[in-house]
């Protein structure tokens, strides 16, 4: 593994905003583990159509005299990262326990807040995450292209089960998930020292979920489209801002922080 | 048109011109048609005697879920997940109910359990309870309601088996080889005896098992899919620990019974004619305690099965 060249890795973040976070809480989940892993990597813009799954995030991956590699899906990525020794396997150190608990708390924001997010935003922001999302569109292809995403966002929302719940309920929801989440992150901060990061799962190092939850803290302080979810966690769950800031202040310096 | 509505002004303050408006309208009903009218109904009958076939037996509260009809005889967990859940939880909260076999079609949501309350009188219209209201619905009617735990890792371990363990149920059941050994005798052969409709929900199903995973992923991929439930299935196995029930309660709660509904029927060997794929049947067997915590449950809330 030592002998071979590291390959240039170019992550495609899907906007062009440098210096900035982008809406989506995958791109920033991947972010922090290369910068926590000290992994040096390119950031490009890339779209979901040049994307191998049709998402985003996806990374190239250049190695010289080798063909250049294409990797989608955060969590790929970083299980192929982690495999490779490009960024340090920060669950190996854990209790069977407190992997069984870091899988969990991913498996809460990652599978279930998610969905929630994207009711709030593309139902209820529609306007304001069509414009954004699909930014690179010129402006009549963006109306059509847009009424095809809310059909079918509406409609995988009804199927998932999300989009049957009313409007208070999903508040509900997405409330009870940050409850959760600022629990684990109180008691962390109990334990830590003062002004210094606390994580998750109340360990001196991160771990991935940290990876993940600062991905999404992160998308809901940047998003514009999911009002309700930012003031939410700004007025009720000053620990999980403070979470993100001491990270942002440590890992991301050069990027813009939130208002 | 007479001059007394041209001339007067429109304010509410003048009562006399819609009295005089409606009287004159050409859709009000002459007075004595009116007064023959008022005398109906001349009689009325006492209510009918509800159907033969009808529930004559409304002093028990009925969950209604997918069963055979002998097993809801005896009151034998449900084979599908959904349903297992609401039976295991109801039977903790100590609620006195029977169990009715039944499908989707049934359903006033669309989807099952739902259950059906009681009622001391059979005339009058009872609303059924879906399995989203169930949990407040056993609150309020139980004799010893079930506090969850507040533990803050709950919602973080619900959502493995809402969605990781689910996902690979789903796949499993309806997409794996056990689709002939396990999905087609308990759902699709009961459903009708006309081969073509049979295919049909057959192909049904496939097509909504396909279409729920792809939600999550653009390619279905049955090791990944197995990877992850395995994962999770280490996850509960660790969170229970040495405890005999989750999150150290004292007492079995909601959690226990999702837990319940995919162990038990994991672990039952004849469900449907058996188990041909056992890639996730084997990932949980090899959590000892989870098959401890099934097991106990078994013997303890449904001692006929046992």
């Amino acid at each position: 593994m030592g002998s071979n060249p590291k390959p240039n890795i170019t992550l495609y973040r899907g906007w062009d905003e440098s210096g900035r976070y982008v809406w989506s809480p995958f791109v920033t989940k991947v972010e922090f583990r290369l910068r926590t892993s000290e992994a040096p990597y390119t950031c490009a813009v890339g779209s979901t159509r040049s994307g191998p799954k049709g998402k985003i995030p996806y990374v190239e991956l250049m190695t010289p005299n080798n063909p250049t590699e294409c990797l989608a899906d955060s969590s790929l990525i970083i299980k192929d990262f982690s495999d490779r020794g490009l960024i340090t396997d920060v669950n190996a150190r854990l209790s069977p326990a407190e992997r069984g608990q870091d899988l969990a708390v991913r498996a809460l924001m990652e599978d279930k807040l998610c969905f929630c997010h994207t009711y709030e935003r593309w139902i209820k922001h529609y306007y304001i995450m069509r414009d954004h999302a699909l930014w690179s569109i010129p402006y009549p292809m963006r109306v059509v292209i847009g009424v095809l995403a809310y059909r079918g966002n509406v409609r995988k929302l009804h199927d998932q089960g999300t989009g049957r719940f009313t409007d208070a309920e999903i508040r509900g929801l997405i409330k009870e998930v940050w409850e959760g989440v600022n629990g684990m992150l109180e008691e962390s901060r109990r334990r830590g020292k003062q002004g210094e990061c606390f994580w998750v799962l109340g360990g001196d190092e991160p771990t991935e979920a940290d990876a993940t939850v600062f991905g999404f803290v992160v998308s809901v302080l940047v998003c514009d489209a999911g009002p309700e979810s930012r003031e939410l966690i700004k007025k009720e769950f000053p620990v999980v801002v403070e979470y993100a800031e001491l990270i942002h202040k440590r890992w991301f310096p050069d990027y813009e922080m939130w208002a | 048109m007479t001059s007394e509505n041209t001339n007067s002004d429109d304010t509410p303050q003048n009562p006399r011109r819609p009295q005089a408006q409606l009287s004159r309208s050409i859709f009000a009903v002459p007075a004595p048609i009116k007064q023959l009218f008022d005398k109906f109904p001349l009689l009325t009958y006492p209510t009918n005697e509800l159907p033969q076939r009808a529930p004559r037996n409304r002093n028990a509260h009925v969950l209604y879920v997918f069963a055979t009809q002998g097993e809801a005889l005896e009151g034998a967990p449900s084979y599908n997940p959904a349903c297992l859940k609401w039976q295991a939880y109801l039977k903790f909260s100590n609620i006195d109910f029977r169990i009715a076999c039944s499908n989707n079609h049934a359903s006033p949501s669309g989807s099952l359990p739902f259950l059906l309350p009681s009622s001391p009188e059979s005339s009058k219209q009872i609303q059924p309870v879906p399995s989203g209201k169930l949990q407040r619905w056993s609150m309020n009617n139980s004799p010893s309601a079930i506090e969850e735990p507040g533990d803050l890792r709950y919602e973080a371990y619900l959502s493995l088996l809402d969605h990781r363990i689910r996902r690979a149920w789903l796949y499993s059941i309806y997409l794996s080889h056990n689709s002939t050994s396990i999905a087609e005798p308990l759902y699709i052969l009961p459903a009708s005896s006309n081969p073509f409709v049979r295919l049909a929900i057959a192909h049904e199903l496939h097509r909504a098992a396909e279409k729920e995973l792809l939600k999550f992923s653009a390619v279905i991929n049955a090791e990944v899919l197995y990877a992850q439930a395995e994962e999770a299935f280490a996850a509960l196995g660790a969170v229970l620990g040495e405890d005999r029930w989750f999150f150290g309660a004292s007492k079995p709660c909601l959690f226990d019974a999702s837990v319940f509904a995919y162990t038990h029927l994991l672990m039952d060997d004849n469900l449907g004619n058996g188990w041909v794929d056992t890639r996730l049947r084997d990932a949980m067997l090899s959590r000892q305690n989870l098959v401890d915590h099934r097991n106990q449950i078994l013997s303890t809330y449904f001692p006929r099965t046992t």
